[in-house]
């Protein structure tokens, strides 16, 4: 018995080797996919930091010649003052400037007086990219406004110590990994959605290419139980996913290798420690979405409609890490018992620096698995209906 | 030997074998003729074991295809209606797959192979990928496929059809010498010609069931006609779905 499921699986492998447009599924789309997505997002953010934090701060402010004090301040902080511009508001909402100073003409009369002067900095605080410039400029009109205060409670005698409450001291024990991990919550569906591009084609062809191409019934004449020609087929899909997730695994690691991540502000370690452990998290699911394929595609009446059906599947791999991503929850024990659920909390614990303890692993393997051995069950008893033949 | 007896099936509401019986014996070319439609290809699977039917018994040199299966496999050589080959795999490759699935191994299954491949004269197209190959060449290895295992007894369902004339010509040589061979063969055809030229014992079935059954002359006896294509018509009562 073992001897036709052999068979069958040697030669699905033979075959498909040959096939261009499964290969190339199986060995550039699927795991290259991630990777390369990824590391453009993080060179991409590099670029912008390294540009936002390097440039000089380009501001126009109107009414300067009412606070000379103040302009020649903003110089000191490598400010560059432009000429005042009418239209202010137009001008932020067209996104030709980022932030715009407009100084009170009031605003030496109150200074001379020791009241609060205006100074209103005009920006658009749902444009994410004036974010860091509006930040900037705020920051040092707040130290011009403290360090004047100072002065002046100093002239009258007093301890500036006096307005200080609260001495407030933040202790941040986030690492450079941990923090990098923020940015790879999207990481684990990154992996899991190119294992599932991965092998998906395959499954659809062995199954339903198969009904479709008119050489399912000649293959059932053969004295070879059904759930063994079906198990091959598995072993077959199963064989080209593990191959798939292993180049992913290699391509994220030489990948992130060359990319700029600590401009990006993040560490993240992918070592051959990292990337093996992950190998291990990831296979589990690797055998889950082959046989959820094969069974998706059993189903099906052809191609198309196997493609379509695993196309909208596409999604379930995400949505544990986009949740995850959303909002972020305590991991508790009974989670692992949640196919992809655990696997992208542990996905995410590893990238975060921290090793997770071997229970976790085993909860969430043994659950996985037995998904899948359910999918694969309920498919056993697909192909041993009449109807397989037929449904084309 | 292929006993079938009382066999019915039904799709849904459709009936499509009412009451199919008969014997091929071994030595003779059995011809299942009958309009499309008629419940040929039905009853075929399942003599080869891919249907279960509702009712009947089919015996395989005496095996229960019902009790097993497997065994009942092993004897029958089967070319079915659907003959998809696998297009990346050579000529050879295909037999071979269906070789190792009947069990055959190693030297054994490699001179199994080599054997069909000689008695089917496709020594030419046998390192060729099958992609691309004409019909008469698909046939052709679709029927090494099913018979590397020798099988005593040989199902072909419609295998002239799509077929030249050439082709045609070498299946029926083929299927002669397979009879010649001692063994059981039975072909179906919507064809009345070429059944009436190459059967021994032919068997109509019109409406999933048997109509009349016998050699050429003695169902135009029955009919009480002398040209054998009014008799098939007298006989399935319409020539809806024939071919002359």
């Amino acid at each position: 018995m073992i001897s036709a499921i052999w068979t069958v699986l040697r030669k699905e492998v033979l075959e498909n080797i040959r096939d261009r447009q499964i290969m190339i599924n199986v060995l550039v789309l699927g795991p290259l996919f991630g990777p390369v997505l990824l590391s453009g997002i993080i060179a991409f953010v590099a670029s912008r930091e390294t540009e936002k934090a390097e440039k000089p701060l380009e501001i126009p402010v109107i009414g300067a010649e009412y606070a000379p004090n103040l302009i020649a301040f903003l110089k000191n902080q490598a400010v560059l003052v432009k000429p005042a511009v009418k239209d202010p508001e137009g001008l932020i909402l067209k996104q030709t400037e980022d932030v715009i100073v407009r100084i009170d003409k009031g605003f030496a009369d109150d200074w001379r007086a020791g009241r609060s002067a205006q100074v209103e900095l005009i920006h658009d605080a749902s444009r994410r990219d004036a974010a860091t410039a509006t930040l900037r400029v705020q920051r040092v009109l707040e130290t011009y406004s403290q360090q004047t205060g100072l002065l002046r409670l100093q002239v009258r005698g007093i301890d500036p110590g006096l307005t200080r409450a609260l001495m407030v001291k933040s202790v941040d024990l986030s690492t450079p990994e941990s923090r990098g991990g923020m940015l790879f919550a999207f990481f684990p569906y990154m992996m899991m959605m190119g294992l599932f591009a991965g092998a998906m084609y395959l499954a659809v062809d062995l199954t339903a290419g198969e009904k479709e191409r008119q050489s399912l019934e000649p293959l059932l004449v053969n004295p070879v139980e059904r759930s063994h020609v079906i198990l091959g087929k598995l072993g077959a899909t199963v064989a080209f996913a593990v191959l798939s997730q292993t180049l992913m695994l290699v391509a994220y690691g030489v990948i992130l290798r060359f990319t700029p991540m600590a401009d990006a502000g993040i560490k993240l370690n992918m070592d051959l420690t990292v990337l093996s452990k992950l190998f291990v998290i990831l296979l589990p699911i690797g055998i889950l979405f082959a046989s959820l394929q094969t069974l998706v595609s059993a189903y099906s009446k052809g191609v198309r409609e196997a493609q379509s059906f695993l196309g909208i599947m596409f999604i379930v791999p995400m949505i544990p890490g986009m949740l995850q991503f959303i909002a972020p929850v305590k991991d508790k024990l009974w989670m692992f018992l949640i196919p992809l659920w655990s696997e992208t909390i542990l996905i995410n614990k590893l990238l975060r620096g921290e090793s997770p303890p071997l229970q976790e692993h085993a909860i969430s393997a043994a659950c996985t698995l037995a998904l899948a051995g359910i999918f694969v069950y309920i498919c056993t008893g697909l192909y041993k209906r009449e109807k397989l033949l037929f449904s084309s | 030997m292929i006993e079938v007896k009382n066999l019915k099936k039904a799709f849904g509401k459709v009936q499509a074998v009412e009451d199919v019986s008969f014997r091929a014996e071994n030595g003779k070319i059995t011809g299942l003729l009958g309009p499309n439609g008629a419940g040929k290809t039905t009853a075929l699977r399942m003599l080869y074991t891919l249907l279960k039917p509702d009712h009947g018994q089919v015996l395989i040199d005496g095996v229960d295809v019902a009790l097993d299966p497997s065994a009942a496999r092993r004897r029958l050589g089967v070319l079915p209606d659907s003959r998809g080959l696998y297009k990346r795999l050579t000529s050879r490759e295909n037999i071979a797959y269906f070789g190792e699935l009947q069990g055959l191994r190693g030297a054994v299954l490699a001179k199994a192979v080599d054997t069909i491949i000689e008695q089917l004269g496709i020594a030419d197209i046998a390192e060729r990928r099958t992609d691309g190959f004409s019909q008469g060449q698909r046939v052709k290895v679709g029927i090494a496929r099913a018979l590397v295992h020798q099988p005593q007894n040989v199902v072909l369902d419609e295998p002239t059809n799509g077929l030249d004339v050439m082709s045609t010509r070498a299946m029926r040589q083929f299927v002669y010498r397979l009879r010649d061979e001692g063994r059981c063969v039975l072909f179906s055809s919507h064809i009345m010609q070429e059944v009436a030229a190459l059967c021994d014992h032919i068997v109509i079935i019109a409406r999933g069931r048997v109509v009349a059954e016998g050699s050429a002359d003695q169902l135009k006896e029955q009919a009480g006609l002398e040209n054998l294509e009014d008799a098939f018509v007298r006989i399935i009562g319409t020539d809806e779905g024939l071919n002359a």
